[in-house]
């Protein structure tokens, strides 16, 4: 199974400690889709990054590219129009437990 | 620490620097509290009926009383379903083993169209205060989408850990296996 990760780049800087009611809700919502392709297999890693620029990983496992980006454009912020995404190939080439 | 199930194998992961004496202790505690976290994500029909009736009275103000809550195999893509003219409620199996506050959720739903059968505004508000609502709404949509994906997980459950479960200190980098499976 081939590897992806996408970006998902938040709308503005310290979005972490600024969020509003709606955003939340929406990341709340992000973060449980998140939890549901894991708890199928099917994500590897996700988490943000942290300090002033918030930039969601995410990287995951699809057969080709047009599945891979069906599973960004699913993720709910980005169905909703709350951030960007950017999805790229990627190659887990080393991980903690299996190498 | 973690404790999981590998197909009919428990694996127990623990410090290495765990004594003999520390290890007996803690891979008894933590196969105590995997069979507990399983209880808790598979409840048989009795302790879904329980449930339901706590989270009706906490989120709807006990209004939605079902007749009966219970686990069947017929919901096809549903995760769950109710008839509001006999009071049941029926939650498919394909919810077995999804964390708890997933389960809830799936409940509270079926509850809620007890009192609204639509999924118009006052449907939703009634999932208002229930804190995981819009969680458990993308738990199952990322779950379902992967699943139509083709990615065909793993022992739903085995390595999820719940958001309820207090996380212990320490590496896991010495890991014991046992065939107790509880």
């Amino acid at each position: 199974m081939a590897e992806w990760v996408y970006l998902l780049h938040a709308p503005r800087e310290d979005f972490a400690e600024t969020m509003t009611e709606a955003e939340s809700a929406i990341w709340a919502r992000h973060f449980g889709w998140l939890r549901g392709l894991l708890a199928d297999g099917s994500l590897v890693l996700a988490g943000p990054t942290l300090g002033r620029t918030n930039t969601g990983i995410v990287v995951f496992e699809a057969a080709d590219q047009d599945a891979a980006r069906s599973v960004m454009t699913r993720d709910p912020v980005l169905r909703a129009g709350f951030a960007t995404g950017e999805l790229r190939p990627f190659r887990i080439s080393l991980l903690r437990g299996r190498d | 620490m973690t404790a999981y199930r590998d197909g009919d194998r428990t694996v127990v992961a623990i410090p290495a620097r765990f004594s003999a004496a520390q290890e007996r202790e803690w891979v008894a505690r933590m196969l105590e509290r995997l069979a507990r976290q399983e209880r808790r994500r598979r409840p048989s029909d009795d302790q879904l009926m329980l449930r339901a009736a706590g989270l009706s009275e906490r989120y709807l103000g006990g209004l939605a009383r079902p007749t009966t809550v219970s686990w069947a195999t017929n919901q096809g893509r549903r995760w769950g379903s109710c008839t509001p003219s006999d009071g049941s409620i029926r939650i498919s199996t394909r919810v077995q083993g999804m964390p708890r506050w997933v389960i809830d959720y799936v409940l509270l739903h079926e509850l809620a169209h007890l009192l609204h059968s639509g999924h118009g505004t006052p449907f939703w508000a009634l999932l208002d205060s229930y804190p995981h609502t819009e969680k458990a709404r993308g738990f199952l949509e990322g779950y379902a989408f992967s699943r139509e994906l083709g990615h065909a997980g793993h022992e739903l459950g085995a390595d999820l850990p719940d958001d309820e479960r207090d996380d212990e200190p320490g590496d896991d980098s010495r890991v014991v296996t046992s065939t107790d499976v509880g």
